[in-house]
C-alpha cells in the first residue's frame, strides 16, 4: 500500500522464547538499575508466576525492592498514585510489570507520576506531554492480548467518572519486553480467548484504520496469521508451549502495529463498554469486532478484503466486498468456536451489559479518541445502533 | 562502440541525463520542481506563513463566536459544556494561538494566552497548520498524520472537535468539505443563508479580533 505520510516508532528490546525470563536481571543490569518494583495482581501471583520471577533473580546482583500485587482490573488513577508512592518509599529504581494490560498500564502510569514528580496522574492526560526520561520499565506479559509491552499507550480507569483515560507518549514505551511461554500457560481458557481476540482486534483495526502505514500493515498481517494459527489451540490446550509462545508473539506484533496505526470504532465502543459496565476489554472487542468491520465496509472493503485469506485460511473469490464479507464471517465463526471451547461471550447481554446501559455506553464512546482514526464517521445514533445489534 | 556513446561514458552520464560523479564530469542536477497551486504556500517565508495562520485562526475564532449564537446545531453541541470551558488552537513552537471560552452559553474569543486552557490543539509546525487551513487535509487526517497533538482530556477534546467540525462546515466551500471530512455535511437552505451571513460578518470580525 502507498502511504501519504506516516511516522513509525518502537524502541523496545524484545526477548522471546523458552526461559526468556531468566534474562530479566541481566537486562536490568544493562539499563544500569538494581532494585525492581514488581507490579502484578492477585490472579497472576495466585497462579504462582511471581515465584518464577523471584527465581530469575537468584544468583544476580539485582534485587526485588517490593512486590505490589493489588492491581485491579483496568487499573485506576488512585492505584497508580499509590504504586508511585511505594516506588519512592522502597527506594526502587525501575519498574517490572508482570501481568496483563492492567498491570503493565499501572506501571506505566506510576512511572509518569514518579518521573514527573507529581501527586496527580490526571495532569498528564493527552498526547505527547511527557518530556523527561522515564524510569526503566521491563515487562513480562502474562496474557497474550494487549501488546502493551510494546505500545506508547497507558489505558487507566478514572473510577469516579466511569471512563477509561488514555495517556500516549513516545516516553511510555517500555525498555524491554520478555515473552516466556511459561508465563501465559496458566491463563484459563476464557481469558486466553478474550485476550487473544484483543490481539486480533488490534491487528485488524490497525490494518484498515486511518493511520495505517506499510510497516504496521506487514506487522498486522503477521499478527493475524499467528493468531489464526494458534489461538484456538491455546484455548483447547493451554499447556501447548509452542502455541502459547506464538500467541504471545501475535499479541506483541499486533501491539507494534496498532501503536503506530491506532485503532477505531471497535476499541472506542470496547473502552466505553469497559468503563460503563466493566466488561473485560478482550471480551468487548471480540463481540464488537465484526460489527465494527461492517461499519467500515463501504469505505474499506478493499483493505478488509485483503485480510480474507489470512482470516478464512483460503483464497476467496469475488470482488472486494465479497472478500470483506467473508473476512467478517470468519471473525464471527472464530468467536463462535471460542464460545464453545472457552465460554467467550458472543453478545453484550451475555457479558453483563443490560439494555438500559447502551445509551450511556454510546455517549462515552463518541468521546473516545480512537474514533478519530476510524475511517467511517460514527455519530451517537450510529454507535447506539452498533451496540443494539451486538446486544 | 560509437564515439558518441564513448563520450557519454567518459562524462559519467547515465540514461536519463543524470550526471554521475567523475573527475571531469560537468555535473548538471535536475532542478527541484517549482511548487504548484496551494503548495506555493509552503515556500513562503516564515513570517508570511505565520501571518496567514494567524488570520486563519482568527477566522475560525470569529466563526465559532458567530455560529455559537446563530447556528442551532452548534448551540446544541455546546449546550452540555460547562460554563467557562477554555480551549485553544496553537502553532508550535512560537506560532500564533487563539483561545476561546464558553460564556453565557456561547463561545467567546479571549485572545492568545494559553495559560488557562484545559484543552489545547497544537499544530507541530506552521506548514501542518497551513495544510489544514488551506483545506488540503481535514482534522482527522491531520491527527492520523501526527501533524497535530492534543493536551488535556481526550473526551473533552472530542467534544470540542465535533463543535469545530460544525464551525468548519460553514467556513469552507462544499468542494473542500467533500475532500476533508469523513462525511461531508449537507447544509439546508436556511443553513446556506447562515453561511452567507457569516461570510459577510467574517472580515469585520477578523479585523476586530486582530486588535484584541
Ligand atoms: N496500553 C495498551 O496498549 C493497551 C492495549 C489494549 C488494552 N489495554 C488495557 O489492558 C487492560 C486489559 O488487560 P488484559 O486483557 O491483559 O487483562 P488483565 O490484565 O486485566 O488480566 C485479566 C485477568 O487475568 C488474570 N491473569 C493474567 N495473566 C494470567 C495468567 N498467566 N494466569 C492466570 N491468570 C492470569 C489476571 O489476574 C486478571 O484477573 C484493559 O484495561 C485495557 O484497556 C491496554
Ligand atoms: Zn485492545
Amino acid at each position: 500500500m502507498k502511504a501519504d505520510f506516516y511516522e513509525f516508532f518502537c524502541p523496545v528490546k524484545v526477548i522471546s522464547g523458552k526461559q526468556a525470563l531468566s534474562n530479566l536481571p541481566h537486562e536490568m543490569d544493562q539499563l544500569n538499575v538494581k532494585r525492581a518494583l514488581i507490579v502484578t495482581d492477585k490472579g497472576v501471583a495466585g497462579a504462582g508466576l511471581i515465584s518464577y520471577v523471584q527465581d530469575a533473580f537468584q544468583g544476580s546482583s539485582c534485587e526485588i525492592g517490593h512486590i505490589f500485587d493489588e492491581t485491579p482490573p483496568d487499573s485506576s488513577n488512585m492505584v497508580v498514585n499509590q504504586v508511585a508512592e511505594l516506588f519512592r518509599q522502597k527506594n526502587c529504581d525501575c519498574f517490572v510489570a508482570v501481568g496483563g494490560g492492567s498491570c503493565i498500564d499501572t506501571a506505566k502510569g506510576a512511572n509518569i507520576v514518579v518521573t514527573e514528580q507529581t501527586d496527580d496522574l490526571m495532569k498528564f492526560r493527552g498526547a505527547e506531554r511527557l518530556k523527561k526520561a522515564m524510569k526503566p520499565l521491563l515487562v513480562v506479559p502474562t496474557t497474550a492480548g494487549t501488546g502493551s509491552e510494546v505500545t506508547l499507550v497507558a489505558v487507566i480507569s478514572n473510577v469516579q467518572a466511569g471512563v477509561k483515560m488514555a495517556f500516549t507518549s513516545d516516553r511510555l514505551y517500555p525498555n524491554v519486553a520478555i515473552l516466556d511461554p511459561k508465563m501465559t500457560m496458566t491463563m484459563p481458557p476464557k481469558i486466553t480467548a478474550a485476550t487473544g481476540m484483543d490481539a486480533l482486534t488490534h491487528a485488524i483495526e490497525a490494518y484498515y484504520c486511518l493511520q495505517k502505514n506499510p510497516i504496521s500493515d506487514s506487522l498486522a498481517i503477521t499478527a493475524i496469521k499467528l493468531a489464526m494459527g494458534n489461538l484456538v489451540q491455546c484455548v483447547e490446550n493451554g499447556k501447548d508451549e509452542s502455541a502459547r509462545l506464538a500467541m504471545a508473539n501475535s499479541s506483541l506484533i499486533a501491539g507494534m502495529a496498532f501503536s503506530n496505526s491506532m485503532v477505531g470504532v471497535v476499541h472506542a465502543l470496547a473502552h466505553a463498554t469497559g468503563g460503563v459496565c466493566h466488561v473485560p476489554h478482550g471480551v468487548a472487542n471480540a463481540i464488537l469486532l465484526p460489527f465494527g468491520m461492517e461499519n467500515n465496509l463501504a469505505k474499506k472493503a478493499a483493505e478488509i478484503g485483503e485480510l480474507a485469506p489470512y482470516l478464512c485460511g483460503r483464497e476467496i473469490q469475488g470482488d472486494d466486498r465479497a472478500k470483506a464479507v467473508a473476512a467478517i464471517q470468519a471473525v464471527r465463526d472464530l468467536n463462535k468456536k471460542l464460545n464453545q471451547l472457552g465460554g467467550l461471550p458472543n453478545r453484550l447481554r451475555d457479558a453483563g451489559v443490560t439494555e438500559d446501559k447502551l445509551e450511556a455506553i454510546a455517549k462515552v464512546a463518541v468521546n473516545d479518541g480512537a474514533l478519530i482514526y476510524n475511517p467511517e464517521e460514527v455519530t451517537f445514533e450510529e454507535a447506539l445502533d452498533i451496540l443494539r445489534r451486538a446486544f | 562502440m560509437s564515439p558518441e556513446s564513448n563520450n557519454n561514458k567518459s562524462a559519467g552520464m547515465r540514461p536519463g541525463g543524470v550526471a554521475a560523479a567523475g573527475p571531469s564530469a560537468a555535473i548538471s542536477y535536475p532542478k527541484a520542481k517549482e511548487p504548484m497551486g496551494l503548495n506555493r504556500l509552503f515556500s513562503l517565508s516564515y513570517p508570511v506563513k505565520s501571518g496567514i495562520a494567524r488570520v486563519a485562526l482568527l477566522a475560525l475564532a470569529v466563526g465559532f463566536e458567530y455560529l455559537s449564537r446563530n447556528c442551532d446545531k452548534l448551540k446544541k453541541e455546546i449546550s452540555t459544556w460547562e460554563e467557562g470551558r477554555v480551549f485553544a488552537l496553537s502553532v508550535l513552537s512560537k506560532g500564533p494561538s487563539v483561545v476561546l471560552r464558553k460564556e453565557n452559553g456561547a463561545i467567546r474569543y479571549i485572545g492568545g494566552n494559553l495559560k488557562d486552557s484545559e484543552i489545547v490543539f497544537y499544530f507541530k509546525n506552521i506548514d501542518s497548520a497551513l495544510m489544514l487551513f488551506a483545506g488540503l487535509i481535514g482534522a482527522h487526517t491531520a491527527s492520523a498524520q501526527h501533524r497535530t497533538i492534543v493536551h488535556g482530556d481526550i473526551g473533552i477534546a472530542m467534544e470540542v472537535l465535533r463543535a469545530m467540525n460544525i464551525a468548519q462546515s460553514y467556513l469552507y466551500p462544499g468542494i473542500v468539505l467533500k475532500k476533508t471530512f469523513k462525511r461531508a455535511p449537507k447544509l439546508s437552505f436556511s443553513e446556506q443563508i447562515l453561511k452567507l451571513k457569516l461570510m459577510l460578518a467574517l472580515l469585520p470580525g477578523i479585523v476586530a479580533a486582530y486588535k484584541k
